[in-house]
């Protein structure tokens, strides 16, 4: 449903402009080719051989959306891709998660993020099925594919965890709740610090910089011989 | 904590060395700075609230 | 003594661990993170270091970082200060990373590795690329040359480097500061021609090839190149010292024309008065420059090292056509390049640096292989491919995989090939690559748009067998260049060559070659006698195993992925051969 809302509320801003569409798919792009990796990985650690060979379907699935964003971004403006903010590419980053979380609760992860996706897609697809027949068309076909990682990660997570897959959903839904509290923090620390940054660069940097310049030539050229770090004690200095 | 002073107090006698003494007080200003910004990072964790302090 | 090196937080983070003068393991974090040029801290190529050696984080006697942080701290403040109030939006964003971590980084390393915090020593940047570039090449003395875009101050660096009975020592003799660079320029006009910046400029060399040097006076007009080899770069033009997204000002586009914008496409060879014409021109003359200023540099290092014998460094030791201007034409009777010469190769020489010059480790004839990094155990390879449903075929007897391999590939079959320990350094050298039948006149084209999906002026480069390399490329009169092994320069092809090898010459008529011994890559050179048994040439198309913008392949998994996303009629992993016709 509340996706549904989102898409309704988001297309004037997002869905209209072909600048905005390009950065919004080659988003898309970058967090599919993110999963695709972590995908991947789990492929490799997994030791039961039939979550192994979905696992492995699943990360060439999201390595075919991801390219097939990227493509649909770069119709739509070249520059898109290179342009992605570096929050937006840090989406693309390997993060290890099967390591870190075991078997039973990445397919809780795979089951919400899936679900989530597959009703992204869908509302988007309602939303865009007149004025962007071809793109509600790839929605659609990511859409299908999200279905099925739905389909599977439920079935293994009840498979796996039997009694205890409540308790998972639940604290898988707490984690990212937590993550995305994180994330809020996190922007807003950024924000912070970069006006921290701005009040040092113009309050307190000035007069530093006019002793500089009185005190110091920049002349170019080579400068003379010095000696290297020559022991241990010397190498443990940090200059 | 420690080892962060430390870092602080080599940089200053880096400055020292290369003639840049009056650097000094900066670098003690960014210090402050650079503590300001571990409280920001542990406001990650306690809140999306932490600007009302600013 | 046991010397774990770590290159991290500007580009191409990686690790290497080293003990006396054997090293025992190097990989740069992107092949683990998949993450390209990856700069993090990077704690999965420590754990492999650790693992591939069989040690534990107390058994290593010192961990050492490739640069001084605190003389970088130095550098970005002063040069904030010389540059205000022009630099506000740069300053906020280098004092966040910097407050935030990479000023405590001996506490970062020490809780990553595990180890005691006063086991953390510290390297400097070039210190450790020439270290890299010495204690790799078979020198016992050398001038060493360290060219990138900047470390701590230093741009460009000279050093002498010895070995003797009382052991070894590298001595700074001169150095350029920031900001002036050739490095940097390269980047900025790497930026300029629409190109990723650290990624693009291997894309502006294949470029160059298509071009003419119009614009050279020009780019010296930019940057002043002094008697003695002094480089002034005009800030007029150029503004990476205040800026972190902008490397070139307006003017520069004044006076070369507009920039390219990035991802619109560029047809080669282009018309005649076509925007097209005028960036190749751009690149050529960039090119051209480079090489110029790079000779002087040498005249100088040879004046004030009176050596005969060169090891070359930095990222800008990795643009492989002027390293062949550098033997026909420098100084040196000898060059060496060390197939990391980029920020990743500084954790090896920050590690080799602490244990031949301050632990007095003896030496052992320098690299002779790149394979340095993760092999997959080929049981873990058999059973996932047995437990994805990949169909494949085991070949028992290497011998027998590698005849097949190489009649399909002289069929005109396109296959890549994954076993052993994969590369250190920026290249594929015959560990994770796409291989190919270098005759066909429509191989590149195939290679090019349909598996690597990459630009298709770039070229292909050839790996050939070294007994065979002076029939298919010309060699350097009385000169000794000991770059191709890793793919480190180019070299004209010959009448035959061009003839024979279309696939792998370039349209300037030479090629990127790699010359492959028993003892550099036992597998490589093996397919290329199998290949030579079944056509009469012991030459092979050799790039890369990845898609476009992804890291080089490392585990099974990820060659599968690269295999199944492509059109690659074949793959080789370790003893298993899956094919196109049957997967």
């Amino acid at each position: 449903m509340s996706h549904a809302v989102i898409a309704r509320l988001s297309a004037p801003l997002v869905w209209r402009r072909p600048k905005n569409m390009a950065r919004k798919l080659a988003e898309f792009g970058a967090t599919e080719a993110g999963s695709a990796l972590d995908m991947l990985r789990a492929s490799e650690l997994c030791p039961d051989p039939r979550l192994r060979r979905i696992f492995l379907r699943h990360a060439l699935d999201e390595a075919r959306h991801a390219r097939l964003f990227r493509h649909a971004a770069d119709q739509l403006d070249p520059r898109a891709r290179h342009e992605l903010s570096s929050r937006a590419q840090s989406h693309q980053r390997l993060r290890d998660l099967y390591a870190e979380l075991g078997a039973e609760a990445f397919l809780a992860f795979v089951l919400r993020a899936e679900q989530s996706g597959e009703g992204h897609f869908r509302a988007l697809v309602n939303e865009l099925g007149r004025s962007e027949p071809e793109l509600a068309t790839l929605f659609l076909a990511v859409a299908k594919d999200e279905q099925f990682h739905v389909a599977y990660s439920a079935h293994w997570l009840t498979r796996l965890a039997g009694p205890r897959r409540p308790a998972r959903i639940r604290a898988e839904r707490l984690s990212s709740l937590w993550l995305a509290w994180r994330r809020a923090g996190r922007q807003i620390g950024e924000r912070v610090s970069w006006v921290l940054g701005v009040l040092l660069y113009f309050a307190v940097l000035p007069p530093f910089a006019l002793m500089l310049r009185r005190l110091e030539s920049d002349d170019p050229g080579w400068k003379p011989a010095r000696s290297l770090p020559s022991s241990i004690e010397e190498a443990r200095r940090q200059f | 904590m420690i080892s962060r002073v430390q870092t602080v107090l080599e940089l200053c006698s880096l400055l020292i060395l290369n003639k840049r003494w009056w650097l000094v007080p900066m670098v003690g200003i960014l210090a402050l700075a650079s503590v300001l910004l571990v409280l920001l990072q542990a406001a990650e964790y306690v809140a999306p609230f932490v600007y009302t302090i600013f | 003594m046991k010397v774990l090196g770590v290159s991290a937080y500007f580009h191409d983070a990686a690790a290497a661990l080293v003990e006396g003068s054997e090293i025992l393991a190097a990989a740069q974090e992107e092949r683990f993170s998949r993450t390209k040029h990856d700069a993090e801290l990077p704690l999965r190529s420590i754990r492999f270091c650790l693992e591939q050696s069989g040690l534990e984080a107390r058994d290593l006697d010192a961990v050492v970082f490739y640069e001084k942080p605190l003389r970088k701290f130095e550098r970005i403040l002063v040069s904030h200060l010389r540059g205000l109030p022009r630099g506000a939006g740069q300053f906020t964003r280098a004092i966040g990373t910097w407050l935030g971590d990479r000023l405590w980084i001996r506490d970062e390393i020490a809780k990553a590795v595990g180890c005691p915090k006063d086991r953390v020593l510290f390297s400097e940047h070039h210190l450790s690329h020439a270290a890299s570039a010495f204690f790799s090449s078979p020198f016992d003395s050398a001038a060493i040359v360290t060219v990138d875009g900047v470390g701590e101050t230093a741009t460009t660096s000279i050093f002498r480097g010895e070995t003797n009975s009382s052991g070894s020592k590298i001595e700074l003799l001169s150095e350029l500061h920031y900001p002036h660079s050739i490095g940097l320029l390269y980047s900025a006009l790497t930026a300029y021609l629409g190109f990723e910046v650290n990624e693009g400029e291997y894309k502006v060399m294949g470029l160059a090839a298509y071009g003419k040097p119009r614009f050279l006076d020009a780019l010296a007009s930019t940057c002043r190149v002094g008697s003695n080899a002094e480089l002034e770069v005009d800030r007029r033009y150029y503004s990476w010292s205040r800026s972190a997204t902008q490397s070139f000002t307006s003017r520069l586009e004044a006076l070369l024309g507009p920039a390219r914008t990035p991802g619109t496409p560029l047809v080669l060879p282009a018309a005649p008065g076509s925007a097209a014409e005028r960036y190749a021109d751009i690149a050529a003359s960039l090119q051209a420059f480079t090489e110029l200023y790079l000779l002087s540099l040498l005249e100088e290092a040879k004046c004030r090292t009176g050596e005969s014998k060169l090891a070359l460094a930095g990222g800008v030791a990795l643009n492989a056509v002027a390293n062949r201007r550098l033997i026909e034409e420098g100084p040196f009777q000898s060059l060496f390049v060390q197939p990391a010469a980029g920020d990743a190769g500084g954790a090896l020489g920050a590690a080799q640096w602490v244990s031949h010059v301050l632990d007095g480790a003896p030496r052992a004839g320098g690299l002779k292989s790149a394979l340095l990094g993760r092999a997959e155990d080929p049981a873990h390879v058999a059973r996932y491919l047995d437990d994805c449903h990949i169909p494949h075929r085991r070949f028992d007897d290497r011998g027998a995989l590698f005849r097949e391999v190489a009649r399909s590939l002289a069929s005109g079959q396109v296959g890549a090939m994954s076993r052993g320990r994969f590369e250190w350094g920026p290249r594929a050298l015959g560990a994770r690559s796409i291989l190919a039948d270098p005759r066909g006149p429509s191989t590149r084209d195939r290679v090019n748009r349909k598996i690597k999906l990459r630009e298709p002026f770039r070229p292909f480069a050839p790996a050939v067998l070294a007994e065979d390399a002076s029939r298919w490329f010309e060699p350097v009169p009385g000169r000794e260049d000991l770059t191709t092994a890793f793919m480190c320069s180019v070299a004209p092809a010959t009448l035959e060559a061009q003839r024979e090898l279309p696939a792998v010459v370039h349209v300037d008529g030479t090629a990127r070659l790699q010359t492959v011994t028993k003892e550099g890559s036992a597998d490589l050179y093996a397919l290329l006698e199998a290949f030579r048994d079944e056509t009469g040439i012991g030459v092979l198309l050799n790039t890369s195993l990845n898609l476009k913008d992804e890291p080089i392949a490392a585990t099974v998994a990820d060659a599968y992925s690269v295999f199944a996303r492509s059109e690659l009629d074949f793959l080789v992993v370790e003893d298993a051969l899956i094919e196109r016709s049957t997967a």
